[in-house]
C-alpha cells in the first residue's frame, strides 16, 4: 500500500481567506497488496491534518471494500481428544 | 395700248391666225394650245366663284380659326417630344425582359431545393428537429420533457461509511474518490441519540464550532451541478462520529 500525501502551497503572503479555504490530498494506492484499489480524497488544512486522517481513510476502504481484500482464513477449530481411558 | 392701235397676226396665206392681245407687249400674239385646246388663263378670283368650293371654304374658315390652330399646334409639338416606341425605349424593354427571363419562378429546381431544406428539419417522427438555441426573450415556455437531463442520475449510486475525527474537516463521500458528475448526496450521522455526537458539514474551512449542524441520525441530502465539482467537508464536533453517505 502507498499513501501519498500532497498539500496545498499557500504562501505566507495570500490572501486570509485563501489561507482558510486551503486544502491537501491523500491517496491511497492498494496495487502493493494486488488489490486494485486507487482512493483519494482531501481534507480541510495542510499536510498535518492529512497525516492525522490518511489512516481513518483507509480503515474506512477496507472497510467499505472489504470484499475487495483477501480475508485471513479463520482456523478450523482443534477437535477434542477424547481421553476416554483417562476418565474412565 | 390697246388692240386696236396694232396690227394682227395672219398665217401664211395672209389670212388672220387666231391669236390674242398681249397687253404687256403691247402686240397680238398667236394664240397656243396642247393636247387639242387652246391654253386659257384664269383671272385672279374668277374661278373661286365656284358655288362648291365656296361652301368648302367657308367651313374650313369656321373649324379652323386661329385659338383652335394654335391648340393643335401646342399639341402637336408635345407630341414631337415624345418617344414612342423608339429604338432607345424598345431596347429598355428588351433589358428588362432578359433579366426578368433569368430568374426561377417557382421551377423545379426551386421546389426541389425547398423540399430538401424541409426534409432536413423534419424526423422521421414528424418533430421538427432545432439545432439552434432558442432566442433570448420574455416568451413563456410551457412544460417541456427533456431527453437525457443531467440533473436525473445516469448512472448506479454509491454507498458507503465514513469516519469522521476531531479536528480535521474530511471530504465526505461514499466510495473510493468523489463521484463524478453526482447530482445528489445524502449523509446520515450516525450517532446515537444517547452520544449525541454532532458534526458539521459545509466548505474546506468547517470547523467544530463552524458548519451546518448534523444531529445524531439526522439525514442531510445535497444536490450538485454534476458539470460542478463541489467538495463537501464534515467534521464532527466532539467525538469521532461514522456517517452513512449515499451519492448517486
Amino acid at each position: 500500500m502507498k499513501k501519498t500525501i500532497t498539500a496545498q502551497e499557500v504562501s505566507k503572503s495570500s490572501d486570509a481567506l485563501e489561507q482558510l479555504k486551503r486544502t491537501a490530498s491523500v491517496q491511497i494506492d492498494f496495487s502493493g497488496e494486488g488489490v486494485g484499489l486507487l482512493a483519494e480524497t482531501s481534507v480541510g488544512g495542510g499536510e498535518e491534518e492529512a497525516l492525522k486522517y490518511a489512516p481513518v481513510f483507509e480503515k474506512d476502504l477496507r472497510e467499505n471494500y472489504k470484499e475487495l481484500f483477501p480475508q485471513p482464513e479463520l482456523e478450523e477449530p482443534k477437535e477434542m481428544i477424547e481421553e476416554v481411558g483417562e476418565k474412565k | 395700248m390697246n388692240g386696236s392701235t396694232r396690227r394682227i397676226r395672219a398665217d401664211a396665206h395672209g389670212k388672220p391666225a387666231p391669236q390674242y392681245f398681249n397687253s404687256d407687249e403691247e402686240q397680238y400674239e398667236y394664240l397656243e394650245g396642247a393636247d387639242g385646246a387652246s391654253k386659257v388663263m384664269a383671272e385672279e378670283g374668277k374661278i373661286a366663284d365656284l358655288a362648291t368650293l365656296k361652301t368648302f371654304l367657308e367651313v374650313l374658315g369656321t373649324t379652323a380659326d386661329a385659338d383652335s390652330l394654335n391648340t393643335m399646334i401646342g399639341l402637336l409639338k408635345n407630341l414631337k417630344g415624345k418617344d414612342f416606341a423608339t429604338q432607345t425605349t424598345l431596347e429598355a424593354a428588351r433589358v428588362l425582359l432578359e433579366t426578368i427571363s433569368g430568374l426561377d419562378f417557382a421551377e423545379e429546381t426551386t421546389l426541389d431545393a425547398l423540399k430538401t431544406v424541409i426534409e432536413s428539419i423534419k424526423s422521421t417522427d414528424g418533430i421538427k428537429k432545432i439545432t439552434d438555441a432558442l432566442p433570448a426573450g420574455t416568451n413563456e415556455i410551457g412544460e417541456v420533457v427533456i431527453s437525457g437531463d443531467e440533473t436525473l442520475p445516469s448512472s448506479a449510486p454509491v454507498t458507503g461509511m465514513k469516519t469522521l475525527v476531531p479536528g480535521v474537516a474530511a471530504e465526505v463521500f461514499a466510495g473510493a474518490s468523489r463521484k463524478a458528475n453526482r447530482v445528489a448526496m445524502m449523509i446520515r450521522n450516525l450517532s446515537k441519540y444517547s452520544e449525541a455526537y454532532r458534526l458539521r458539514f459545509g466548505e474546506s474551512s468547517v470547523s467544530d464550532t463552524k458548519g451546518f449542524v448534523l444531529e445524531p441520525q439526522s439525514v442531510v441530502v445535497l444536490e450538485f451541478n454534476p458539470k460542478v465539482a463541489t467538495p463537501i467537508y464534515a467534521i464532527p464536533e466532539t467525538n469521532t462520529v461514522q456517517v452513512e453517505v449515499y451519492e448517486v
